[in-house]
């Protein structure tokens, strides 16, 4: 059984998210980014969900941990799927996955709320990419 | 005003001065049979022509950097000062009454120059005029007589034209302290308003960055409380049926039209919050023909049929996230307030006259916007009462959300409508938006 790592600070969006995945995978949590960065090293999941902004002052650690996880060529080619409650559109903010993969070193997003649906199908679509995208990452001349 | 508009101000005054120049003559000679020495005083006035058109084009093309403009307007002054002592040689120095103009040019300084340098002028202005009537009492230099005195030279005797000499320095002196004096003021008061108007945008901004986080907790929450119902309803836990999951949608649906509200919410915090946007290159027709295609099913539900005229050519430098979503407002509410079969007709076209700017129409023949109500729909929150019987959810927020898009690429936003005939929004972005 594939395993798969939540990083979220959320308890019931944690929770609602292993309702929809539980039975397929295994499913570890974490609550915050420490944590969260040992049990990557320990438990070498096969996939990390994880929330854009968590802690106690709501900054982009998502972010941080993602840049993290890519320098640390042991789990770098681990896939990361992020979640947002912050709308990937907004002006200013305006990231993504494929323009901003220097700073944002993630393979997807999806937006909370989730489609249930729409989750699943992502999480099977990064879990049999064999290839990670992430060896040469940072990518030199972007 | 900066130094490049006093500037401005100060050569448009310049040729005022010479018409006025040119009417004193005219009414010297005609009206008051004055004969005065028009040879020399006609070469003043080419002087000051030829002067004024060379400061005229040099300062089109001067570069806006303050020293230099600074030298530039002291340059011009020296220049009048100059053709004022010329002037008023040959036209009977002291005796002339217009010899009191000379305050207006002590007037000009003080606004135009630094407080030193203006006081600078005002005693090289009375030192030159001295030194002239002296030479022209020692008659060392030739004396125009004003023939307005027929048996009276006022440079005969040396207390005559030295007691008006002092009171026209005392007049210039003081005449400077005041404009200064007054001046100070002014820009004191200015440099506070300008103060003033940036804390206070910073302090909106500031309240839009707190309502943001506040918005963004919450919909986390509400994220969190939608996911959870979702589940149930999607079959991932326990069946539930009859009223148990009627309720279950009715609050899903709840939780669905709040993230909405906050989400709107969280977009206009983030807009008013930000001090610059990041800006692209596209094209404006391939964002309408998108999000046409992502209301499709809206649209053919209404049966609404869309005209649109935008040519293929329409490049725009902008936030695309932002036009994206001013485009998706104004179309989504000329679906919601259209009636059943309706039509929306989209034009954008560059204005004949910049080309710079872009006009948007965006008209639908849907309910309207009662008369009272049209100068509010770009508040925040507010819904005219005709939208909210035909929409109950609305957020309030789509209007003004338009409004601060368009006024961080600097265009303007502005509504005609007929009650249930329909309505026309026109957009004109300033240049700034395109490149």
């Amino acid at each position: 059984m594939k395993k798969i790592l939540i990083i979220e600070d959320d308890i019931d969006m944690v929770e609602a998210i292993k309702v929809v995945l539980g039975e397929k995978y295994k499913v570890i949590v974490s609550f915050d980014e420490e944590d969260g960065y040992k049990k990557i090293i320990e438990e070498k999941p096969d996939l990390i969900i994880l929330d854009v902004m968590f802690g106690p002052e709501n900054k982009t650690k998502g972010f941080d941990l993602a840049i993290r996880i890519r320098q640390n060529k042991e789990i770098s080619y681990i896939p990361i799927l992020m979640l947002t409650a912050v709308n990937i559109k907004y002006p200013g903010f305006g990231f993504s996955p494929e323009k901003d993969r220097e700073f944002l070193p993630v393979d997807k997003f999806i937006e909370k709320p989730f489609e249930p649906k729409e989750l699943i199908k992502s999480v099977e679509g990064l879990l049999e990419e064999r290839v990670s995208k992430w060896k040469e990452w940072p990518f030199k001349g972007e | 005003m900066g130094i490049k508009d006093r500037i401005n101000w100060f050569i448009k005054l310049r040729w005022y001065a010479i018409l006025g120049v040119l009417l004193i003559l005219f009414v010297s000679e005609f009206i008051f049979e004055i004969t005065l020495e028009y040879r020399n005083l006609f070469f003043g006035i080419i002087l000051l022509l030829i002067g004024n058109i060379s400061f005229y084009l040099y300062n089109k093309r001067i570069e806006k950097n303050e020293n230099k403009l600074y030298r530039f307007a002291i340059f011009q002054i020296l220049y009048d000062l100059f053709l004022l002592i010329y002037f008023i040689h040959f036209s009977g120095n002291l005796e002339n009454p217009f010899v009191f103009f000379l305050i207006f040019h002590m007037v000009i300084s003080s606004i135009l120059l630094s407080n030193r340098i203006a006081f600078f002028f005002s005693g090289i202005m009375s030192l030159t005029v001295g030194i002239l009537g002296l030479l022209e009492y020692l008659k060392i230099l030739p004396h125009h007589h004003l023939s307005l005195y027929k048996n009276f030279c006022l440079f005969n005797s040396f207390s005559p034209w030295v007691s008006v000499y002092i009171v026209l320095t005392l007049t210039l002196f003081i005449t400077t302290y005041m404009a200064i004096s007054i001046i100070n003021e002014l820009r004191e008061k200015e440099k506070n308003l300008i103060q003033l108007n940036e804390l206070l945008y910073e302090q909106d901004r500031l309240k839009s960055i707190y309502v943001f986080t506040i918005s963004h907790d919450i919909q986390g929450s509400l994220s969190a409380i939608q996911n959870c119902l979702r589940v149930i309803l999607d079959g991932f836990t326990e069946e539930v049926k009859g009223k148990v999951r009627e309720m279950i949608e009715r609050a899903y649906n709840k939780t669905n039209s709040l993230i909405s509200f906050v989400k709107d919410l969280l977009f206009l915090s983030k807009i008013k919050s930000l001090k610059e946007i990041k800006k692209d290159k596209f094209s404006l027709k391939e964002v309408v023909l998108n999000i046409i295609d992502e209301l499709k099913t809206k649209i053919s539900e209404k049966k609404i049929s869309i005209d649109l005229k935008i040519p293929d050519d329409m490049p725009i430098f902008a936030n695309y996230d932002a036009i994206r979503e001013l485009f998706f407002n104004l179309i989504v509410n000329a679906i919601d307030y259209n009636t059943w079969g309706g039509k929306i007709f989209l034009e954008i076209k560059k204005r004949p006259e910049f080309e710079e700017c872009y006009h948007i129409k965006i008209e639908d023949t849907g309910i309207g916007i009662p008369n009272e109500d049209i100068d509010k729909i770009f508040n925040d929150f507010y819904r005219a009462q005709n939208a909210i019987d035909i929409k109950r959810d609305g957020t309030g927020l789509g209007l003004s959300i338009v409004k601060e898009i368009l006024k961080i690429h600097n265009g303007d936003i502005w509504v005609e409508s007929q009650l249930s005939k329909g309505t026309s929004f026109f957009l004109l972005s300033q240049v700034n938006i395109i490149v």
